[in-house]
Parts: structure tokens; sequence; C-alpha cells
């Protein structure tokens, strides 16, 4: 009776462990294909810039938050793509949920030392519409502002660099 | 003494502890019963560990100037004895208490602190299988406030409404909630990144940690006007999987919650909704009881930190928040948090 339980058990896990991407896929407002939500949010100089017409090539969209380790890698990795990848053919942007205002944002900038633009999102209607609720999101656009693919977690280098492979096509 | 002496600080808390050797084995003892694998996770009446709770500074800030930390000291109460306290920290610090939930916390403010710094909190804790407990102390309209991210839509009051139907008794309407919440929800263990407990992408998601869980739990008992308090804390491996020593990092990946509503009477009953969507062989279990591996570092959601933060109300308190010229600290940049703790012994 105990085997056939854990066996029951087991499968169930499994099949969760399949449907949870789609589970997650199928209940995101960020659809692959479809344009990501544009905003008009404030810089670190204080200044309101409206996402959309600052998109005007592939661009990777980044979710982060102080309190967040993984985040701080993926910087460090943002940073050298920026280099890698040219910043005239590839455009990075950042958002911290945790700001409100300019003042977080120029101090996360200046002690990291990234030079990409970053904005202030903490923000409901930012939050509900990208579906942040855990950090790191990345979001890959492509040269056509459609998203091509949305990472809620933490990604590896390599990784990164295939998926801005495929937005710079 | 000079501010540049190394600080060290012994308090031991007054009370011994009160372990009844004869229902309990020690170590060597309890790694043979593990791999025997006849340790009853929920039958584990009280575990007792060793922990050290570290922060430390990775890269003092750029800017310069004065850097707090703030570092969560757990309690003393009716779930847990703390006991052999001790603190070091390479700069003067004081031992604070916030004034909503009496969280009590080590707190440094310093322009000296330097790379690889750190401030250590070592104690031993007797943490105990819990159920209800009566709290007189306990002021149940602070528990019914709810947070920033905390919110009710026309989806979850629905829900609840549904699930809840004409029942009236607190603890039944918690029964109902709880019951349907771990069937609604799914435990995201592919999420490796930092949550925020907002409910209404929970619920939508259907999927999230501990923090998605408790919120959304703490949002629809609150709608029906239920206190709830918010326990925050520390998981460790369960006993029948407990190794004699471990390490974790100390951030919103490293931390556990869950919590307690009001039934009336001044009694608070416990429930872990998360781990009950983990471990359905003790599903029952969770409703009105707590394993004893983890233990509580502080209480409440939406935390004014003493002296007050810059930043807005902090979620919750279980690592240490920081900050430099009014500006919150980087994590795994300007610092980071380990905790690390040894098993001493485990009450059958």
């Amino acid at each position: 009776m105990a085997k056939k339980y854990i066996s029951i058990v087991t499968v169930i896990s499994f099949l969760c462990i399949l449907l949870l991407p789609l589970i997650s896929e199928g209940s995101s407002k960020l659809k692959e294909g479809s344009p990501p939500p544009f905003f008009t949010l404030m810089d670190e100089s204080g200044r309101m810039v409206n996402l959309e017409k600052l998109i005007d090539r592939p661009t990777v969209m980044y979710f982060t938050h102080n309190a967040c380790f993984y985040c701080v890698q993926i910087i460090a990795y943002l940073k050298r793509a920026q280099v890698k990848f040219q910043k005239d053919k590839l455009l990075i942007l950042g958002v911290n949920v945790m700001a409100k205002d300019q003042k977080l944002i120029k101090s996360y900038r200046n002690e990291l030392g990234f030079t990409f633009p970053m904005f202030a999102g903490n923000r409901e209607d930012v939050l509900r519409a990208y579906d942040i609720n855990y950090v790191p999101v990345i979001i890959f656009v492509d040269s056509k502002k459609n998203i091509r693919k949305v990472v809620g977690h933490y990604i590896h280098e390599p990784e990164l660099h295939k998926n801005i492979q495929e937005i710079m096509k | 003494m000079n501010r540049r002496d190394f600080i060290k600080l012994s308090a031991v808390s007054a009370g011994a502890m009160a372990i009844n050797k004869a229902a309990s084995f020690n170590i060597a003892e309890a790694k043979a019963v593990s791999k025997k694998k006849d340790i009853v996770d929920s039958e584990v009446k009280a575990l007792v560990f060793n922990v050290i709770y570290k922060t430390q500074i990775l890269t003092p800030p750029k800017e310069g100037g004065m850097v707090s930390l703030w570092v969560p000291l757990p309690q003393t109460d009716q779930e847990q004895e703390i006991t052999s306290l001790s603190i070091s920290s390479p700069q003067a610090f004081t031992i604070n208490e916030e004034s909503l939930y009496g969280n009590k916390m080590v707190y440094v403010n310093s322009d000296k602190l330097k790379k690889e710094d750190s401030i250590s909190i070592s104690y031993k804790i007797r943490r105990k299988r819990t159920g209800t407990i009566t709290d007189a102390s306990e002021d149940t309209k602070r528990h019914l406030a709810l947070t920033e991210r905390e919110k009710w839509d026309g989806k979850i009051t629905k829900f609840v409404d549904d699930v809840v139907g004409g029942e009236k008794s607190p603890l039944e309407i918690g029964r109902k909630i709880y019951s349907a919440l771990v069937d609604y929800l799914t435990y995201d263990k592919l999420i490796p990144g930092c949550g925020q407990g907002i409910s209404t992408w929970t619920f939508e998601q259907r999927r999230g940690r501990c923090d998605d869980f408790h919120a959304l739990f703490r949002t629809m008992m609150i709608y029906k006007g239920i206190p709830v308090r918010w326990e925050q804390g520390i998981p460790l491996p369960y006993p029948s999987a407990m190794s004699k020593e471990g390490k974790m990092e100390g951030d919103c990946t490293g931390a556990h919650c869950w919590v307690r509503f009001h039934i009336g009477s001044n009694q608070w009953v416990p429930v872990d909704v998360s781990e009950a969507n983990k471990r359905r062989d003790l599903r029952e279990f969770f409703f009105g009881t707590l394993s004893p591996n983890r233990f509580k570092i502080s209480t409440g959601r939406g935390i004014i930190l003493k002296p007050g933060q810059a930043g807005e109300p902090l979620n919750s308190l279980y690592f240490t928040h920081g900050e430099y010229n009014e500006m919150p600290l980087i994590y795994g940049h300007h610092y980071r948090n380990t905790i690390t703790y040894k098993l001493v012994d485990m009450e059958a």
C-alpha cells in the first residue's frame, strides 16, 4: 500500500514539474511574439523616459532589486555583454523594482559600475504589467519590439549570450 | 574600550535548558536512526542546535560615509528558547527593539567598517514542535493590517466567498482556506530568485514560495476579518534528513515563514501552507502544528527598524538590512549573510 502511494505521489510530482512551465507561461501577461508593456519611467537623473521610444534596437530588459544576490551576478554578465555585443547594436536597460525614485538608481549604478540606463520600477502598475514578483527577470526583445523570450530566474552567461544572439539575428 | 578594538560581548540568558535527557538522544544516535529512516518528522518534540548568524562586509560603499547594519536577533518565547547568546562586532553596537512587534536587532552604525569585517551572533536554540498558543499580550488589531503587497481583488474575494460559504467560526474558516490553498497552489522550487509575496500575483500564477503562500493566506483571512500574525524564520532540514551541521545563505532564498491566525480568547493557531503543499503527508499536521526544524527570527510584516531605516518598511525581517548614506546596501556586493548550524540534540 505504502509503495503504491509512493509511486502515485512520484508520478504526480513528475507531472507537476512537467506542467509547471506551462502553468507559468499560460497565466503570464507577457507573450512571446507580442510587444512588452511600455511605460514612462524615471531614470537616475529624475527624467521621465518613454521606454517605447528608447527601444530602437534589440533589447535586454532586466528587472533587479538591491536584496537579490543573483541579480548582482547578472549585472556583471550584462556589463560584459554590452562590450561583447556593442551598445549601438544591443540595448540593455535595467529596471530596479525596489526604486521609487532616482536616488536609489543612481547609487545602485555607481556602486556596481554599469553604464546602461536603469529606471525606477517600484510601481504597482509596472509590477503587474510585467508580472514581477520574483527577481531576476530578463526579457529579450527583438528589433521589431516583440518579446522573444522571458527568463524568470537566474541565467548563466552562455545562455544569456545565446538569447542575445537570437534577438540580434 | 577603543572603537577600533574588537568588541566582544557575551550575554547568557537566564534559564537553564530543560531538556529531558531520558527522552533525548545525541547526534551520533540521531545519525544512526536517520539511516534506519525511522525518525517520524511529525513526532519529533524538539531540536536543539547551535547557530552562528554572520554578516560580512564584502565591499564597503565607494561613496564612503556611515554604514548602518541591523542584524536580526531571535528571541525566547513559548516556542523556542535562546541561550548562550554571544555577539561579536569590530565596531560598537547596540541591541534595539522596534516598537510595533517588539523584534530585536543588533545595530551597528559606523564609517569604519572595512572589507571582511563581520558581525557574528551565536546562540543555542531549543525549538519545540508547537501548536496553538495563548498570547494575551498580543494586540490583534495590528495583525489585521495588510502590507503594500498584500491586496485582494474581485477574483480573490470570490474565491474566498466560495470556499468559506456561510462559515462563521474563525477556526473553520482558517481550515477551509488552508485546505483550498494547499490544493490551489503549487510550491515552485524552480524559482531561484527573491520574491515579494504579492497576493494577486500568487493567486493569478497559482504558484510561489512560502512568502507567496502565506501572503495570500493572510490576505484571504484578513478579508474575512480574522487577524493573522506573520512569523519569519530560518528553515532547517527535516529531522529525518537532518545532518549534523549545515550552512545557508542568509538572504531571501534561505528564509522561511509561516503564520498564526487568531480564533478568539487570545488563541493563535499556526499554519504552514507551503510546507503542507511540499509535504502532502504532513498536510493535516501543518494545520495547527509546526515542526521544530525551524526557528523564528521576527514577527510581523511592514517592519520599521530601530532606529528607523531610510527606506520603506521591510516586507519582513530575516536577513540583515544595511544602508549607507540613507541608501540600501546591495546584497551580494556590499555584504553577505551566512547561517551555520550544528545539531546538538533531537528530542523524540
